[in-house]
């Protein structure tokens, strides 16, 4: 029973540890990157990979944005969006191979093949192309991703003022 | 020579140029009337200044009642400016229903046209007899055609006249004293009385809302746009209208006072990022994004003020009133009304993933579908940019409110009156099927909501620290057998909390905890299979442990932190009521506590068992021709080493 007691403190002890000494670096830690270098990858990602997936798909319109907002738990900032690829109506899985082809080719690794998806990373840049029926018949939907990081002074202030200005246009 | 005479071919009516986006000046109309509200009420309840007295107090008091007056006058003018360009909004948008519907029939005509010119090219003389009878009966529906045209446009141009009249009316200081002495203004303090003595009977809303007039209405969402935007029963469509006049107003007057010169305060500033977020929730539907959805948003629920700043807010992405799959999101720890915005958006990609799951069935299914993220309760939450002592005094006090159900009752609560209010406006009668999705603490909150009797069809458990008090079983929640889903990755550490007897069991903590584990095997609900996360070290557990791990549930396929999408397409599955696609994994068979306690253990062994042993074998290596001796006593320390770790830790959760 002594044993059961002490393991249980030392349970507590440790969790409390560890659970302070996360919080305490998630609330001091910052990227180390300005936010401006992070935008510039996500751009970067989007404008090297978008071209590239509108000609495996023969694509006849193709719109994509991005912008600065927080991330969930309202801890740290993240440069994300995404828009439509429009394509004339094919066989979705020879597309799919299409667009990955063109993608993995370019250098773009890929994560977890996921049905109905091409998923491919570069810099902590996520990119995900898809096609969806929601948009409309032959719409691809595209989102793109970078880290969550947390900045401070006036790289904060510049995230959150990006965040309420609104989105970049970054494809076309 | 024979003729037939075919009507000319029809050309396109040019679409109205009032679409549903100049409902942007309504909105401005209403913003100014409410804000000139709230000043002419301000005067009316303020006379000279305490310390005046003698002629200076009778005149302030003069002063003040003539601004009062004044202030009122302009009110009423612009509630009637308001009222016409609401009345002229709905015409537009019936007359853009006809015009619709005058083009179909254009097409429709065009098409017999060009079919009977293919008729009569080359027809042989004994069919002319029958071609001209056919066009003859074609050129009396081309002519019934044109008068329902003509008629249209004489509608358009009527209901422009009169909004311009209704204008003109009150557009001098005069006219508005007039329209503010006159005897039929509505009485807006009668119509807030009686809503509030309605409460929570959204029935009774509903049906009393819709028995008003549209002057009526309008009135009150310019005197009160707080009560109309947040009272559960009143249509979205009317909330979302008294709640965007609310934030527009909040965010021109605090952006005003800043440009100005003025420093907001700490609760100032809180106010307008509570506005700016419901704002951004809203917007975020037109963004490129999410443009081609073509999904209206509805801001279905903003006080600013609430739970001490904290917020409340709820977006709908489709229109919950006329929607077939209606979900709601309530998200958990660390989210109030600044976050609408993030929520919204995973609001979104549950939309969109709904649709296009069932869009994928074969054959496609149509339907439509609204989703809604809801911050409606008090999430534990602190500010995590906090930095001053009595800041994270108070948020050390707010974010202990994870260990407790408090939040979670109250927040259940009124989470069973919003369902309630979306089954009294739906136009159908009732919601015809409606998701519940508690993600983190408002897994606990929609559990204990449906606890409650929560009139839900489905509900769907996230990452969930517990079901609530006494929940024991599936059972006892009350939805539908079969309708009860959950998701827990293994390595997300708040699912790791459930359990009835607290993380310690028989200590302190029994009394905290928050309830069952509703992963469990035994708990009786469909577990479906989520991304199970990457495990993490040491700080990691805030990184990766709670904002990967914890957070990625509604995400898209993410490989630069390795998730897939597992969770969103089954949750699409259940909001568009094709549960019976979802796999029952079978749940867990481990005590939730043990994962933590695996964990824990993991850590220590990782940070102060190993670098003990790590640093024995260094010593040994070093010996180890030279002094045998020495080289068995060092592993003999290490064996020592390993089984008092063992015999400190065992396996399980003792």
């Amino acid at each position: 029973m002594a044993r059961v007691t002490a393991m249980r403190s030392t349970l507590a002890v440790l969790a409390l540890v560890v659970l302070v000494a996360g919080v305490t670096a998630c609330s001091t830690g910052s990227d180390e990157m300005p936010p401006q270098d992070r935008e510039k990858q996500a751009v970067d990602v989007v404008t090297e990979a978008v071209p590239l997936v509108e000609e495996a798909l023969r694509s006849t319109r193709a719109e994509v944005g991005g912008g600065w907002s927080s991330c969930p738990g309202g801890v740290g900032h993240v440069y994300s969006g995404g828009g439509t690829i429009s394509a004339p109506e094919g066989d979705a899985s020879a597309q799919l191979a299409a667009v990955r082809a063109a993608l993995t080719e370019a250098g773009f690794e890929e994560g977890t093949v996921v049905d109905g998806h091409v998923s491919v990373s570069r810099d902590e840049v996520s990119l995900d192309v898809a096609p969806s029926a929601a948009r409309g018949p032959g719409a691809w939907a595209v989102s793109f991703e970078g880290p969550c990081k947390r900045y401070g002074g006036d790289d904060e202030h510049y995230v959150q003022q990006q965040n309420l200005q609104g989105e970049d246009a970054l494809v076309p | 020579m024979t003729t037939i005479v075919v009507p000319a071919w029809l050309p396109a009516e040019p679409e109205l140029q009032v679409t549903e986006a100049s409902g942007a000046v309504l909105t401005d109309v209403r913003a100014a009337a409410t804000a000139v509200s709230d000043v002419a009420g301000w005067a009316r309840a303020h006379g000279a200044p305490a310390d005046f007295s003698g002629d200076a107090a009778e005149a302030a008091d003069h002063a003040v009642t003539r601004f009062a007056a004044d202030t009122d006058a302009v009110g009423a003018a612009l509630e009637r400016g308001a009222l016409a360009i609401d009345e002229f909004l709905t015409a537009m948008r019936l007359r853009r229903s006809e015009h619709d519907e005058l083009m179909e029939r254009r097409q429709a005509l065009n098409a017999e046209r060009d079919d009977l010119l293919r008729r009569i090219d080359g027809a042989p003389e004994e069919q002319v007899p029958g071609l001209q009878a056919d066009a003859a009966q074609l050129r009396s529906r081309f002519a019934a055609y044109h008068r329902d045209l003509e008629t249209w446009r004489d509608r358009v141009d009527s209901d422009e006249q009169r909004c311009v009249r209704a204008l003109g009316a009150v557009d001098q200081l005069a006219e508005g004293v007039t329209a503010a002495a006159d005897r039929g203004r509505t009485d807006t303090a009668a119509l807030k009385a009686e809503l509030t003595r309605l409460g929570n009977d959204t029935d009774a809303v509903n049906a009393w809302w819709n028995g008003l007039s549209q002057v009526e209405r309008n009135a009150l969402m310019i005197s009160d746009p707080d009560v109309v935007g947040n009272t559960n029963g009143i249509p979205t469509g009317d909330r979302d209208e008294a709640n965007t006049s609310a934030v527009q107003r909040d965010i021109e007057y605090l952006l005003g006072r800043q440009t100005s010169g003025d420093e907001l305060s700490a609760s100032e500033q809180r106010w307008l990022e509570n506005a700016q977020s419901v704002q951004l929730a809203a917007d975020q539907a037109s963004h490129t994004k999410w443009a081609d959805l073509d999904v209206d948003a509805f801001v279905m629920a903003y006080q600013p003020h609430a739970f001490g700043g904290d917020g409340i807010a709820a977006v709908a992405y489709g229109d919950p009133d006329t929607a077939d799959h209606t979900a709601v999101y309530v998200p958990g720890i660390m989210q109030d009304a600044t976050q609408i915005d993030e929520n919204g958006s995973q609001a979104l990609n549950l939309y969109e993933e709904t649709v296009n799951q069932m869009a994928a069935e074969d054959p496609p299914r149509a339907g439509s579908v609204s989703t809604i993220a809801w911050i409606g309760y008090d999430s534990p939450n602190f500010d995590p940019e906090s930095m001053w002592p009595t800041d994270l005094g108070d948020s050390a006090g707010d974010v202990a409110h994870t260990v407790t159900e408090a939040n979670a009752q109250a927040g259940g609560i009124a989470l069973s009156q919003f369902v309630d209010g979306l089954d009294s406006t739906h136009t159908g009668g009732g919601q015809p099927h409606l998701t519940v999705i508690g993600h983190s603490y408002g897994s606990t909150t929609s559990a204990s909501a449906a606890a409650g009797g929560m009139d839900a069809d489905s509900l769907v458990l996230l990452g969930s620290p517990g079901a609530s008090e006494g929940v024991h079983h599936v059972s006892d929640l009350g939805l539908p057998a079969g309708q009860v889903f959950v998701g827990a990755a293994d390595h997300d550490p708040v699912s790791w909390l459930g359990g009835e007897d607290g993380v310690f069991p028989g200590t302190w903590d029994d009394g905290l905890g928050l309830g069952a584990d509703p992963a469990q095997h035994d708990f009786g609900a469909i577990n479906f299979a989520v991304d199970n996360g990457q495990e993490f070290h040491g700080t990691g557990i805030v990184s990766t442990g709670f904002m990967e791990n914890h957070t990625s549930y509604f995400d898209d396929p993410d490989p630069a932190r390795g998730h897939t999408n597992e969770a969103l397409v089954t949750m699409a599955d259940i909001v568009s009521g094709n549960s019976d696609a979802v796999v029952d994994t079978g749940g867990r068979t481990q005590e939730a506590h043990d994962y933590l306690y695996d964990w824990v253990g993991g850590e220590a062994q990782h940070h102060v068992v190993q670098p003990v042993v790590d640093t024995y074998e260094d010593v040994r290596d070093g010996v180890v021709d030279t002094y045998e001796g020495v080289r068995d006593g060092v592993d003999d320390a290490v064996d020592g080493a390993r089984d008092a770790w063992d015999d400190l830790w065992p396996d399980r959760w003792p």
